[in-house]
């Protein structure tokens, strides 16, 4: 999935093109505790190997950061399908696709055009990919994202979430 | 010297007719997951035996396709009757019917088994089915439809008639050779 989604955001980065915009292109965050204060926040962190946590807090001095989440993944067995012995069974990722942004820089709709189509035209050998939704509620993404935190984005700033799916079969080689 | 008349009958005997049951067995499933391609002439014993099926196999006389996903239709050929009977049954037309994902390399494959004919043995969940006392002809299609999701496969049918059942025999001693492998040449040792 990390191969994936890094092609993912390439062909974004190639499709956005220069234009002098400073991208930064983060891979599948998960969730991590910050504690604040003494309490306890969650928000999405980039956690590496060996254990330590990146943030994917929206930095200004950045025009445009891009980070995934993977929501949940489910699956499904299909018996009639399959060769030999086997079965075939269908694993489905529901993904998220967060970006923050600064709207001097890029128009939001624009970015989330160009994002959604990246998702549905990636050729990927063995994956079936389409986008779902795209949620441009700022202060709802950010609640779903860093619940508990205070909203800190001005005006300027966008942030929106687009959902997509990743469909592919189990085989013994993946 | 006095004569009588006897009345012949069907050779086979009737009192040897026995349907067996066992509860404890479970139910065979379906599915056509292998096949073997046999030449005519290849010998096959039951109860099957590794050795021989290794030797046939390096001799190019069997070929394994491993895995595969088929079914078998089994359609009776009926012709006239005679005397009080409305029809008889001459035998039985099967047409086996499998679908082959391994693609791209067996182009020349195919076109070379579609030129001869063949016997077979086609494995279901833990019976191997033989047919050796019939050709069955070979055709190979490789149909492509429009849908990018459709994979693109080998469509094979093999279609022989026979007044016999095909013969049946656990798979255990051969079930080994139903997996993916090649023929390797072994390096001579110094």
């Amino acid at each position: 999935m990390e191969q994936l989604v890094s092609a993912i955001n390439q062909d974004i980065k190639n499709r956005i093109g220069g234009a002098g915009c400073k991208i930064e292109m983060m891979e599948i965050a998960e969730t991590a505790i910050l504690r604040d204060n003494a309490q306890d926040r969650m928000i999405p962190a980039l956690i590496r190997p060996d254990g330590q946590a990146k943030p994917t807090f929206y930095d200004d001095r950045l025009d445009i950061t891009i980070y995934h989440r993977i929501i949940n993944k489910t699956y499904e067995t299909q018996r009639n399908a399959g060769y030999g012995d086997g079965i075939e069974t269908v694993e489905t990722y529901e993904m998220a696709l967060i970006a923050c942004g600064k709207r001097t820089r890029m128009n939001p709709h624009t970015l989330e055009r160009i994002c959604s189509r990246t998702i549905a035209e990636l050729q990927a050998t063995g994956y079936k990919l389409n986008p779902i939704r795209s949620d441009f509620n700022r202060v709802q993404v950010w609640n779903q994202e860093y619940g508990g935190l205070p909203f800190p984005l001005e005006l300027p700033i966008f942030l929106f979430k687009t959902t997509y799916r990743v469909q592919r079969k189990m085989t013994p080689c993946n | 010297m006095a004569s009588s008349i006897h009345y012949k009958s069907c050779a086979t005997d009737e009192s040897a007719l026995v349907h067996t049951c066992d509860a404890c067995h479970g139910t065979e499933m379906a599915r056509i997951r292998g096949i073997a391609l046999i030449k005519p002439g290849t010998t096959i014993t039951i109860p099957l035996t590794s050795n021989e099926w290794q030797t046939a196999i390096l001799a190019g006389n069997i070929i394994i396709i491993p895995r595969i996903s088929g079914s078998l239709d089994d359609a009776e050929k009926e012709g006239d009757g005679y005397g009080d009977e409305k029809s008889r049954l001459l035998g039985h037309d099967y047409t086996l019917s499998f679908k082959d994902p391994d693609y791209a390399a067996n182009k020349d494959f195919y076109e070379a088994a579609e030129k001869q004919g063949w016997h077979l043995a086609y494995r279901t969940e833990t019976q191997l089915h033989i047919v050796d006392n019939a050709e069955a002809t070979l055709v190979a299609k490789q149909t492509v439809e429009e849908s990018l999701d459709s994979p693109l496969v080998w469509n094979v049918t093999l279609k022989w008639t026979s007044d016999t059942k095909p013969k049946m025999a656990t798979t255990t001693p051969v079930r080994q050779f139903f997996e993916c492998f090649d023929i390797q040449e072994d390096s001579d040792e110094e």
